[in-house]
């Protein structure tokens, strides 16, 4: 009782680390995850646009502004500070900028084909957003050409404007095939694979605080002289350290089911807690190997930072998988965090839950016990040695 | 005196493990990870071309319109390839959907063209799995297409006579204007700069710690002796000044030319925010040893504290937390020092003029010289003969 009220202390003294990892992991949830209304059907992508129009709101130049404005998410800046614009597209608040200079209606009409400048923030949004826009122009270029052959001096404006929003009209559906609701899924893929580091960062951290404080000479050795035997010791520290690291998962898991909402109750929300008890488990074996390299306690901040965030930035955590390069996620396959990433990604793509689409997760889970046994066998060893 | 204790202070703090680790190894670990994570990531945001399946049924062979119009888009020997298009049977795209292989898949119906009057042709039919860039780019792509059969059709009724003018047609007059330096990943880099900087100021609170009688022993026979202690608290800052550019040129070097970090073309003017970058931090590690009356673990831990949230706000784990700062607390960004250096770094980046990298150069020295000030008071005025 003794040993797991000193486990309960050291715990205590060092609270605010824990304290902190967790609220970095809430605020990053709460703040990355978009409150976006989840939908079944099939809403098309829009670009952050912003539109600076030099010319009057009216005609040909009202049309473009509407259609622009019906196909993309108009952000508005002020047009009379360039650093502002500057701003938001190097921080991607808009990813495309179109400026409509003075007089476009009139040259436009007369057939002058006015330039319209844009800036580009090079991405794919930006690229749909100029793909909008170069339709525009060319239907319109299209029936301006033919309308000016009709013998009349003057283009009828509003015959073209007529036409060119009939044709724009043209709509094509899109059905969705899969029924799965990928906003809030996408929520707690993110949720669970940033959960990797705080749970690295609190299960290192504390195990190897308070082993290290046990291998300290003078008090392992009135440990060896007393009537409690070492073995007694380290059974109850072993037990200590596991309830510790499950209380801090399920803690994790109950603050998931406050920030990523109603998706946790789901087959999907299961087998996402299933991965990330199995993760917790290796975490804490790992921990325990780690506390048997270590000799000092000035090492413990460092090390534990090195190893949570190294894996957290290779594996995926913080960046998804998909945007990391190859020779990186070819690397990361040894380490265990991105078999427990990995698994959480293809749980939040099923859509049906059966032996056979469970495989390849059952899978990771098996990889991920490998990689418990290891390090349990390996610190063993260590420990073995030491005596 | 000046010497020995500027030779002192070096060996001190050089034989200091922990604080060597977090000032020289810790940020070159950390730039590392950032690359490894970051270095695709600006790549993965432009448009890749997508994975498109058609079901090749009797319809679609027939096609005059659309066939032909996707073959040229799928043509790989072209600049302008949008499209990796497959012809399959309808069970095989369905497969292909579910597999995530593709994007969408396009199913002319076959009893579409009998029943479809000559003005309006039929348009297939898209079946994606999710809503997103892709198979809006596809839905944008298909509209594009029924658009120039509609706009054949329009004229046909109105003016069959202007259609050979059509050819005559302009195409969209669109100048791009953007920025080359768009790589918003950069800030990362600079926001680790601005780290090391402040981190610096652990290493002049280590030195000034030994001659502050409440915090050593050796400061407690220095307040007894008749040495200036101008004098020694003037070594012990140089020395830790020192050191600490030797850390950031390190991780400027290791930046510049291991990592490929574009950091603009104004090397001297990068130099001299350094310089200034990093007496800001000497300076609050100063500030933070004479005023916080504590153990000097806990000023440790202070000003990893508020070294951590000035990075945190100067955008290190997320861009978007720099530009929330700056447009809707700019005041906070203005006076927080890991954001002046950011700030400075990036607006040498990203803008032709430097009237804010001054404006962050002059607040930068103004904080130092304000913590500097309160620093030499407080020392001034420690007495420790009142009992």
């Amino acid at each position: 009782m003794t040993v797991f009220k000193a486990f309960l202390r050291i715990l205590a003294r060092n609270k605010w680390v824990i304290l902190m990892y967790s609220a970095i992991l809430i605020i990053f949830s709460v703040f990355s995850l978009q409150a976006n209304e989840s939908t079944v059907t099939f809403e098309a992508v829009k670009p952050d646009l912003c539109i600076i129009n030099h010319d009057a709101e009216e005609g040909i130049t009202k049309s473009l502004v509407d259609y622009l404005s019906a196909n993309n998410n108009i952000i508005d800046l002020p047009a009379d500070d360039p650093d502002a614009i500057s701003d938001a597209l190097f921080y991607r608040k808009i990813n495309y900028l179109v400026e409509i200079p003075a007089g476009f209606r009139d040259d436009f009409l007369v057939g002058r084909n006015p330039a319209i400048t844009t800036r580009s923030t090079g991405d794919y949004n930006a690229s749909l957003a100029e793909m909008n826009l170069t339709r525009f122009l060319d239907v319109a270029n299209q029936y301006l050409a033919t309308a000016a052959s009709s013998g009349t001096q003057t283009v009828d404006e509003s015959t073209l404007i007529k036409n060119l929003e009939t044709t724009l009209a043209t709509e094509v559906d899109v059905q969705l095939t899969s029924a799965l609701d990928t906003t809030s899924l996408d929520r707690a893929a993110f949720y669970y694979n940033f959960m990797n580091y705080p749970l690295l960062v609190g299960c290192i951290y504390i195990v190897a605080t308070v082993m290290l404080s046990f291998r300290d000479e003078k008090i392992s050795r009135r440990i060896a002289m007393g009537s409690v035997t070492p073995e007694h010791v380290n059974r109850i520290l072993l037990a200590a350290n596991a309830l510790f690291a499950l209380a801090l998962w399920l803690s994790y898991v109950l603050i998931s089911f406050v920030i990523v909402g109603s998706a946790m109750f789901s087959l999907h929300g299961l087998w996402l807690i299933l991965n990330s008890f199995v993760f917790t488990l290796c975490a804490t074996a790992l921990a325990f190997l780690i506390a048997n390299l270590l000799r000092s306690r000035n090492a413990i901040n460092g090390i534990t930072n090195v190893v949570a965030l190294g894996s957290s930035f290779l594996c995926g955590a913080f960046v998804p998988i998909t945007w990391l390069p190859d020779g990186v996620v070819a690397a990361a396959h040894i380490l265990p965090s991105y078999w427990y990433i990995s698994a959480n990604d293809l749980i939040t793509t099923l859509e049906t839950f059966t032996l056979d689409s469970l495989q390849p997760i059952l899978l990771h889970f098996l990889v991920i016990f490998a990689f418990t046994a290891f390090f349990i066998i390996v610190a063993n060893l260590l420990s073995h040695r030491r005596k | 005196m000046f010497w020995h204790n500027f030779k002192y202070t070096l060996k001190v703090v050089l034989r200091d493990h922990a604080l060597i680790f977090w000032t020289f190894a810790f940020p070159l670990i950390l730039a590392t990870f950032f690359f490894l994570a970051f270095s695709n990531i600006t790549s993965s945001e432009s448009l890749d071309i997508i994975d498109l399946a058609v079901v090749d049924n009797e319809a679609w062979k027939d096609n005059q319109i659309f066939r032909p119009a996707l073959q040229e888009l799928s043509n790989e020997s072209s600049d302008d390839q949008l499209f990796n298009t497959k012809y399959v049977s309808r069970a095989e795209a369905e497969q292909l959907l579910e597999s995530d292989e593709i994007a969408a898949y396009l199913l002319l119906e076959e009893s579409a063209q009998d029943t479809q009057s000559p003005a309006s042709p039929p348009v297939p039919a898209i079946f994606a799995s999710k809503s997103n860039i892709d198979s809006t780019i596809v839905q944008s792509v298909v509209e594009s297409i029924a658009e120039q059969a509609s706009i054949i059709t329009t004229i046909l009724q109105e003016n069959p006579a202007a259609l050979k003018d059509l050819a005559k047609a302009e195409k969209a007059n669109i100048v791009d204007q953007s920025s080359s330096n768009l790589d918003y990943v950069m800030i990362e880099y600079y926001t680790l700069i601005a780290m090391i900087c402040l981190y610096g100021g652990i290493i002049g609170m280590v030195a000034v710690n030994q001659l502050l009688a409440d915090m050593s022993m050796s400061g407690r026979r220095i307040a007894i002796s008749p040495a200036r202690k101008s004098t020694l608290v003037f070594a012990a800052l140089c020395a830790s000044y020192l050191i600490q550019l030797v850390a950031v040129a390190l991780l400027f070097l290791f930046l510049i030319f291991v990592l490929h970090v574009d950091f603009g073309t104004h090397l001297p003017l990068i130099i001299l925010l350094t310089l200034i970058g990093s007496l800001a931090g000497l300076a609050l590690g100063v500030l933070l040893a004479t005023t916080i009356k504590s153990t000097a673990n806990t000023k440790v831990g202070l000003i990893l504290a508020i070294t951590m949230f000035g990075c945190f706000l100067a955008g290190m784990m997320g861009i978007t937390m720099k530009y929330l700062v700056d447009t809707n607390l700019p005041l906070l960004n203005r006076l927080n020092p890991a954001n002046l250096i950011t700030d400075g770094l990036y607006s040498l980046y990203y803008y032709d003029t430097f009237d804010r990298y001054w404006g962050n150069i002059i607040t930068l020295v103004i904080i130092s010289l304000v913590m500097i000030s309160i620093s030499v008071y407080s020392l001034r005025k420690e007495q420790y003969d009142r009992l």
